[in-house]
């Protein structure tokens, strides 16, 4: 909708569309917030195998400082 | 939300998973009781090895800077706290003066935050991946830093850790009122096992029986600890994750508790701090849920010294709760007051957010960085304190 267009709107309606446009942006927030909330439970059924990354600490370190090194060549 | 069971590592029948399951929990029965006893043994080996002379052995360590750089190198060495707070309780119970003792207690928290910065090397591979993992793990290390920063200089003139955990020590174990004296059945069941090891160090070496039996001890807490803290981790992790779907969508103060929780029950601040670092490095969880995780296994872990602390009885089993005590008092203290204030707050954010910015583009200062903070940094300390 354009300036104009607004414009031509009653108030009336056009707290009605603040008060709709509201409620949207609410729901919009809490879908967000819900996806958020379900992919962090997602990732914890992962949580075995990042207790398995845990273990690995020496690995990653060997593997961090091979990369570091190749960088650097 | 799922709750899954992972007591069954083996993946046979129901009964035979029970089965397992009992066994490793007698498993980490006797292994408490191993760990208790190690410390029984510390206790008697250093009494028995400074024959009273501990705060004169002891005195390169009266420097509590000192102090504070053997519990970093020492806990960043064998990458557990758990470990070096119960030995420094069974030295304590031996006669080391619990103000040289302090300061090794902080720097042991300080030391204990290389494990889960390495565990954030693994995602090196991917530029944003490790950035946020980075800075999940030195969120960690920012917070002890400045806890020692702002803590140890008023220990150092003030005493208030010490004069807290010895007023609580005192009204558990030490006081007519309110005493656990009358129900203290440790000493008697650990004997045989101090026992038995004091025999084996006498076999070892007559002349030098309480070194011997010191370092018998240090490895048997160490063993027992590492054992534990892999049985509990296959045990508990159907629990932990419960705790931890239940925190989620709520307050920081949810996440503290959890961290807190989920550190009694694995038993390692280590393995709580890194758990939350893939979580970090996916994107998934950010970086201000992370960061009362951490805090909460900063007081979690500090059941473990009140643990050791029961091995001792006697006259230094105060002073041996009373450092167990501070240890906890420190970290919580530490939590209320950084974490408590809004702008103390946001600084091991910050300050973790820009090493992980610079560790991202630059590689070599994350590789810096720990060298540097765990080992170098502490090196210097020593030799600079020891020229002057």
């Amino acid at each position: 909708m354009t300036h104009d267009e607004y414009e031509s709107l009653s108030t009336k309606k056009l707290k009605k569309l603040i008060k709709q446009t509201k409620a949207t942006l609410n729901e919009l927030k809490d879908e967000l917030s819900k996806r958020k909330e379900d992919n962090q439970h997602s990732e914890i059924d992962h949580l075995e195998d990042h207790m398995e990354e845990v273990e690995h600490g020496f690995s990653n370190f060997m593997a961090f400082l091979k990369d570091v090194l190749k960088e650097k060549k | 939300m799922s709750e899954v069971s992972h007591t069954n590592s083996g993946g046979g029948s129901p009964s035979q998973s029970t089965i397992i399951s009992i066994l490793q929990w007698i498993s980490i029965a006797l292994l408490v009781y191993l760990l208790i006893s190690s410390v029984g043994m510390i206790g008697a080996g250093f009494k028995g090895a400074t024959k009273g002379q501990a705060t004169e052995l002891f005195q390169f360590a009266t420097n509590p800077f000192m102090g504070l750089i053997i519990g970093i190198l020492a806990t960043a060495m064998i990458q557990s706290s758990s470990t070096v707070t119960s030995i420094i309780v069974g030295l304590v119970a031996g006669g080391l003066p619990v103000e040289t003792a302090v300061p090794m207690i902080m720097g042991a928290n300080i030391g204990t935050t290389i494990t889960n910065t390495i565990v954030s090397l693994g995602h090196v591979r991917k530029k944003k991946e490790f950035r946020r993992a980075f800075a999940s793990a030195t969120v960690h290390d920012f917070f002890n830093v400045m806890a020692v920063a702002i803590f140890l200089p008023i220990e150092i003139i003030f005493h208030p850790l010490s004069k807290l955990g010895g007023f609580f020590a005192n009204m558990f174990v030490g006081g007519e009122n309110m005493s656990v004296k009358g129900l203290n059945f440790v000493k008697p069941a650990t004997k045989p096992v101090i026992e038995m090891f004091t025999e084996i160090s006498r076999m070892i070496s007559e002349s030098g029986i309480y070194i011997v039996l010191i370092i018998l001890g240090i490895m048997t807490i160490f063993f027992a600890i590492t054992v534990i803290g892999k049985l509990l981790k296959k045990l508990m992790v159907g629990r932990a994750k419960i705790i931890m779907h239940n925190a989620i969508g709520k307050g920081p103060l949810t996440g503290l508790f959890s961290g807190a929780v989920i550190t009694v029950l694995v038993q390692s601040s280590s393995t709580t701090t890194s758990l939350m670092v893939p979580l970090a490095g996916s994107g998934v969880f950010r970086l201000k849920q992370i960061y009362p995780f951490t805090l909460g296994a900063n007081i979690g872990t500090t059941i473990t010294a009140l643990l050791a602390a029961t091995a001792i009885s006697g006259e230094t089993a105060v002073l041996a709760l009373q450092i167990a005590l501070v240890h906890l008092f420190y970290n919580s203290a530490a939590v209320v007051f950084i974490y408590g204030i809004k702008n103390l707050r946001k600084i091991p954010i910050r300050g973790a957010i820009w090493l992980s910015r610079i560790a991202a583009d630059n590689k070599v200062v994350a590789l810096l960085y720990i060298i540097g903070v765990f080992f170098a940094l502490p090196a210097a300390l020593i030799f600079i304190t020891n020229q002057f």
